[in-house]
């Protein structure tokens, strides 16, 4: 059961690369890049540990549910609300992106919003379904990712081309002082866990999330890779003068036997579920917050079939996909990613303290009966 | 009785209705010879009636024979004789007795779901032939069997099959639910009943599987799913059912593991080459041939440097000759179908590409998309899969590579949301979470 | 009827905005090899050449057409643009692996003259790019008889796909790209001769950042070569007195570099080779086994020191020992300034470590 919270992190995880975060920390990488991805380690696991541990007095239910036991109704909406904007922004801009490079490696001479309007169709389609629906289908994407992954990991580690020597230059630079926008960007590895707010409500009580330890392993692999492997085979000079630092990169690896020559074409295909995983679940949980403003919202993980107000909420999710991308443009969506980066990161910061609070609540609250509560919601670890 | 029946049937022809004398009493007696077993009417009626006759014999015969039924609802009366009863009047009480001509005295043969070394035998279209082979392989009392009859007009007989302590109380219950909420006239065939039941008419995929083999119904049992019955059909529903169950033939369980596993791979494998393979011609050809690597692309350049009209065309058109082939096929008589197969087979193969209408590769793509379609071992399944070629196709014909791979996404999605009676009909390891949650209670 | 709606809708609307995009592989013209080079005229200086394929269905030896298109243009994307109206299908690089730059363009090109194919998309970052001599044009114009695909041979040529020669070294764009950005570390390009109907690839020039370079002799190719990669494929030739040579194949190698801090870096490599005698006068091993080693590798490591010494001369750096020194001491921008200075007199030091496996089949 554990492993669909591992899910979450790995495919968040793994859309950094879709979001610019590799951009921002190799624009940074001679003045507090690694040190910022280092401090991200400790950060990132301490709020995600700190979130799982806290989860643990709300059995079987979300933070709506959770919010709606402490606050007022307006209180609540207004904080769905936010928190649904939040994520809708990210599932915005990485529409975005996405479109942006498909429409560029795949079909150049194609118009963008044509790209646009298949994800935004299927994104629709997909997020609209039922909590657990979209469950399943996390899973059985990840293990159609995992081999394409895998396999470029292979590739781009045993590239002959992959300059140890420039990787080394880069982390010696680990003395300087990161900023706020190097910590958001590197502490968005590990922001999957904040998927719990919805999917708390799946899992039974008494459930345990096994393998915490694996969080900062598993941030600080993608962390490095994604900010290495296109040093390594770019050099400390080169890398910073592409925009889509990733495809390049994996365009930098050949495939010398098989039907395909370029890696390129793996890393897009495995980007592209990756991205409409990443689609699916935030319009799925923006369409859940957004139900769950209204007072009298029952939640229901499983439904069938598909009521009308999701197809009605998620079509506005991807009307505002439109929207933006009617106004952005390369440089906006950057300047906007990063801004959305740094929001992020604070938002995230407050609702941990949100969520430390009301756990101590509840365990007060609950401490009298004869529940058990054995985790310790107060040390945060 | 004789003239309320007869008038009930509107004089019918076919129905024999004698009054017979022997000397000491009358006998009425009514049935339709065509429905009923002649020969046991003569040794179970007339030869007591006449030849031995006794009248407390007789009469202790009809009261204790366990295939004489008393019936004295003149309403029930139509409804028996279609049944193949035999309604017979003897002292003023009305009496039936089942005499059923039967077709079949022996399992079938096994067609559609063939096998290698597992058993050769197949269900029937007899339901009571049926329950005994289903009976025979799954030798338990907890076998529990509910008869219904579905039909306005076929009234046709169901049987529900359950293992009564393994199976699912929430689909059992979703099903009883089903059943009772439909009203079809004509249920001839048990894919009609799976139709009717399956909820949603417009799903790409089935949700229940069709079997005719008694073993694979005896498994499913074993695994908790519920088996359905239907009497004149050689098939069995079973349900609920999973997305793997569709690409499992019984002789997997039948062979050496790893043998079945690398066949089952294969069959994955041949799934989705069938579904997109000539979506991936049109994407190489029309949208990004630089996806596959030099060679390759320079061996569809010059193959289809004599074609006149875009890939998609190209594609449609040897689809169509594939498909229009497979169904006629199936449909026409088995001694002008090799014809069909020949003649085809002769088309495709060299003069297409020599007049210069397809692409020497198209021809690959084709032969590959039929044989590995064959290769899954479900029908209904392998139906599915041949419609969703086609979504692939047209989705390619606009997007080319890109919209491939959106529509993988959309299919595991649209997969993953399907229910099966209440169980998930693609997800994995359900069962594993299933026994941790039980624990974890 | 509603779902089917449903369904439909996002169809109709892909089919109204679409009609772009979809060009059939055979209404497309594919570039094969790329070649670039200098005019006189000032005007427009750059001669821009591309190979183009036909293809067809019959696929045999020397079936290989082809057609080479010129043009003179002020920049290399205005003359790819021009050159389409001399076309009547569609030029497509997405196919193109082979880029050869004319020697006359080395002497003036910058990396922003390369920045034409890093940033189109179409054009793979592993495209192998090379020095055409005597020009690009007449690199193109060769074809070979072997040829199967059109551009196939130079194709096979790089990257051990096809030929695995030690004379051969391969740069692909992303690795030139980088190298001409990077600090400590020269650009290497292999040079094609266009000799009669094939190709001659046994040399290569070293650029620095100004894009004037070193052109090393087939011998120090192959040396360079076999101290940089670890393909096996190389030999070590040990000259005798009585006009007999010694030729050992290698099976195995692996080369360390290291630098010492001093106030004059050294630059410290260690080769060690292993291999199987290919050609010997008979006998010879068995009576002075480890004596031939030790002479064998002696004359190695004076030719690769002699190699150093004059890339070094040169002012160039293709192996990046200045990469590796700031790499191993984690250096900043200040020792990068102090290895600029100290490299013309940087002090090398080979070892080589020779190991010979035994005779081959016979003694």
């Amino acid at each position: 059961m554990y492993r669909y919270f591992y899910y979450h992190v790995f495919y968040i995880g793994m859309m950094n690369v879709m979001l610019f975060v590799p951009h921002i920390l190799i624009k940074h990488r001679f003045d507090g890049a690694v040190s910022g991805i280092l401090a991200g380690i400790v950060i990132g696991t301490v709020l995600t540990v700190g979130t799982v541990y806290c989860y643990r007095q709300f059995p079987e239910l979300g933070l709506p549910e959770i919010l709606k036991r402490y606050f007022p109704d307006w209180i609540v909406a207004a904080l769905l609300y936010l928190s649904c904007l939040l994520w809708l922004a990210g599932g915005v801009l990485g529409s975005y992106t996405f479109a942006q490079t498909m429409g560029l490696f795949f079909n150049p001479d194609m118009n963008h919003y044509q790209f646009l309007l298949l994800i935004i169709v299927s994104s629709v389609f997909a997020g609209s379904r039922s909590t657990r629906t979209i469950q399943f289908a996390n899973e059985i994407l990840f293990w159609l990712c995992m081999p394409l992954l895998l396999f470029i990991l292979f590739k781009a580690f045993s590239s002959p081309y992959l300059s140890w020597d420039a990787i080394r230059i880069v982390a010696g630079y680990v003395a300087g002082p990161p900023s706020l926008t190097l910590l958001a960007a590197s502490t968005f590895f590990y922001t999957g866990y904040l998927n719990l707010t919805l999917f708390n409500r799946l899992y039974p009580a008494k459930f345990r999330i096994k393998r915490l330890w694996s969080i900062p392993l598993l941030g600080a692999f993608l962390g490095f890779v994604s900010f290495f492997i296109p040093i390594g085979l770019h050099g400390t000079m080169g890398v910073e003068q592409y925009i889509y630092l990733w495809s390049v990169t994996a365009d930098s690896m050949s495939l010398k036997y098989g039907f395909i020559q370029r890696i390129l074409f793996i890393f897009l295909i495995m980007f592209t579920l990756l991205s409409l995983m990443f689609m699916m679940n935030v319009f799925h949980a923006c369409m859940e917050y957004i139900k769950a403003s209204h007072p009298r919202h029952k939640p229901q993980p499983e439904q069938l079939p598909v009521p009308k107000t999701n197809w009605i909420v998620c079509s506005f999710f991807g009307a505002a996909c439109f929207l933006f991308s009617l106004w952005a443009n390369e440089g906006r969506s950057q300047w906007a990613t990063e801004l959305w980066l740094i929001v992020r990161f604070l938002f995230e910061l407050g609702s941990f303290v949100l969520i430390i609070v009301l756990a101590l609540l509840e365990k007060r609250r609950s401490s009298p009966s004869s529940r058990s509560t054995t985790s310790s919601a107060s040390s945060g670890q | 009785m004789i003239e309320q029946v007869r008038s009930r049937f509107g004089d019918a022809k076919d129905l024999v209705s004698e009054v017979m004398d022997n000397g000491y009493a009358r006998l009425e007696l009514c049935f339709f010879p065509a429905m009923c077993d002649v020969d046991q009417i003569k040794d179970a009626i007339l030869v007591p009636f006449s030849y031995r006759f006794d009248p407390d014999e007789f009469r202790r015969m009809l009261k204790t024979g366990l295939t004489f039924l008393k019936s004295d609802e003149p309403k029930k009366w139509p409804e028996l004789l279609l049944k193949g009863c035999v309604l017979l009047q003897y002292e003023d009480k009305v009496y039936s007795f089942l005499a059923i001509r039967k077709m079949q005295k022996a399992p079938g043969d096994t067609e559609v779901e063939a096998s290698l070394q597992g058993p050769q035998s197949a269900f029937t279209e007899d339901l009571d032939m049926n329950m005994n082979l289903v009976r025979l392989r799954y030798n338990s009392p907890n076998l529990n069997a509910e008869l219904m009859e579905k039909g306005e007009i076929s009234r046709t007989r169901i049987m529900i099959l359950f293992d009564r302590e393994k199976v699912d109380r929430t689909s059992l219950d979703e099903l009883r639910k089903r059943l009772e909420s439909i009203k079809p006239q004509l249920i001839q065939a048990s894919g009609q009943l799976a139709m009717y039941i399956g909820n949603a008419r417009f799903s790409m995929f089935p949700i229940t599987l069709q079997t005719e083999r008694p073993d694979r119904v005896a498994q499913l049992l074993q695994r908790g799913k519920i088996a359905v019955l239907v009497d004149g059909s050689r098939f069995a529903i079973t349900l609920p059912v999973r997305f793997f169950d569709f690409m499992h033939a019984m002789d997997d369980d039948y062979e050496p593991f790893w043998m079945g596993r690398i066949i089952i791979l294969f069959r994955y494998l041949g799934m989705v080459l069938s579904m997109t393979l000539p979506a991936l011609y049109i994407a190489a050809c029309s949208y990004n041939p630089e996806f596959f690597r030099v060679q390759l692309a320079f061996s569809i350049d010059g193959s289809r440097a004599a074609v006149p009209y875009p890939s998609f065309v190209e594609v449609f058109i040897m689809l169509f000759m594939i498909e229009a082939l497979i169904e006629a096929s199936i449909r026409l008589p088995r001694f002008v179908g090799s014809t069909a197969a020949t003649v085809g087979g002769l088309i495709l193969g060299q003069a297409a590409q020599q007049a210069g209408l397809v692409s020497s590769i198209m021809i690959i793509v084709t032969s590959v998309v039929a044989i590995s379609n064959f290769v899954i071992p479900n029908s209904s399944f392998s139906y599915s899969i041949r419609a969703l070629k086609y979504v692939f196709v047209l989705v390619a014909t606009f997007y080319g590579m890109v919209g491939i791979i959106v529509t993988l996404f959309l299919i595991v999605v649209y997969l993953c949301h399907l229910r099966s009676f209440g169980q998930p009909y693609l997800a994995v390891n359900m069962q594993k979470d299933q026994q941790k949650r039980e624990q974890s209670r | 009827m509603k779902r089917l709606l449903r369904i439909l809708l996002p169809l109709v609307l892909c089919l109204n905005v679409s009609g772009c995009g979809m060009k059939d592989i055979d209404k497309r013209f594919y570039v094969v090899t790329t070649g670039v080079d200098l005019t006189d005229n000032p005007e427009k200086p750059y001669r821009i050449s591309l190979r183009l394929a036909i293809t067809s269905a019959q696929v045999e030896s020397g079936s290989s057409r082809t057609e080479i298109e010129t043009i003179d243009a002020p920049s290399i994307a205005e003359g790819v643009r021009h050159l389409k109206s001399h076309v009547d299908k569609e030029l497509e690089f997405g196919h193109c692996r082979i880029f050869v730059l004319g020697k006359s363009l080395l002497r003036t090109a910058s990396p922003e003259t390369m920045s034409f194919f890093s940033r189109r998309r179409d054009i793979q970052m592993i495209s192998v790019f090379a020095v055409g001599e005597p020009d690009a044009l007449s690199v193109l114009k060769v074809s070979p008889k072997s040829e199967r695909y059109p551009g196939n041979a130079l194709f096979l040529s790089f990257g051990n796909e096809g030929t695995e020669s030690p004379y051969t070294i391969t740069t692909y764009l992303f690795d030139l790209v980088r190298k001409a950005y990077e600090r400590g570390i020269d650009p290497i390009l292999p040079v094609i001769k266009a000799e009669g109907r094939t190709y001659v690839i046994d040399q290569a020039v070293v650029l620095n950042k100004k894009g004037t370079g070193l052109l090393l002799t087939p011998k120090e190719t192959q040396l360079y070569k076999m101290t940089t990669s670890r393909s096996a494929k190389a030999e070590v030739v040990l000259p005798l007195d009585e006009q007999a040579r010694v030729v050992l194949t290698v099976s195995q190698l692996r080369t360390k570099i290291g630098i010492d801090r001093g106030t004059v870096p050294t630059v410290r490599m260690k080769v060690r080779v292993s291999g199987i005698l290919e050609e010997s006068p008979p006998g010879l091993l068995e009576r002075d086994w480890h004596g031939l080693e030790r002479r064998m590798e002696e004359s190695l490591s004076g030719q690769i020191e002699d190699l150093l010494i004059k890339i070094r001369n040169s002012g160039t750096d293709p192996y990046g020992f200045g990469l590796k020194y700031l790499s191993q001491y984690f250096g900043k921008e200040k020792d990068y300034k102090y290895w600029q200075s100290v490299y013309p007199e940087v002090k090398f030091k080979v070892e080589s470590d020779i190991h010979i496996k035994g005779p081959g089949v016979i003694r």
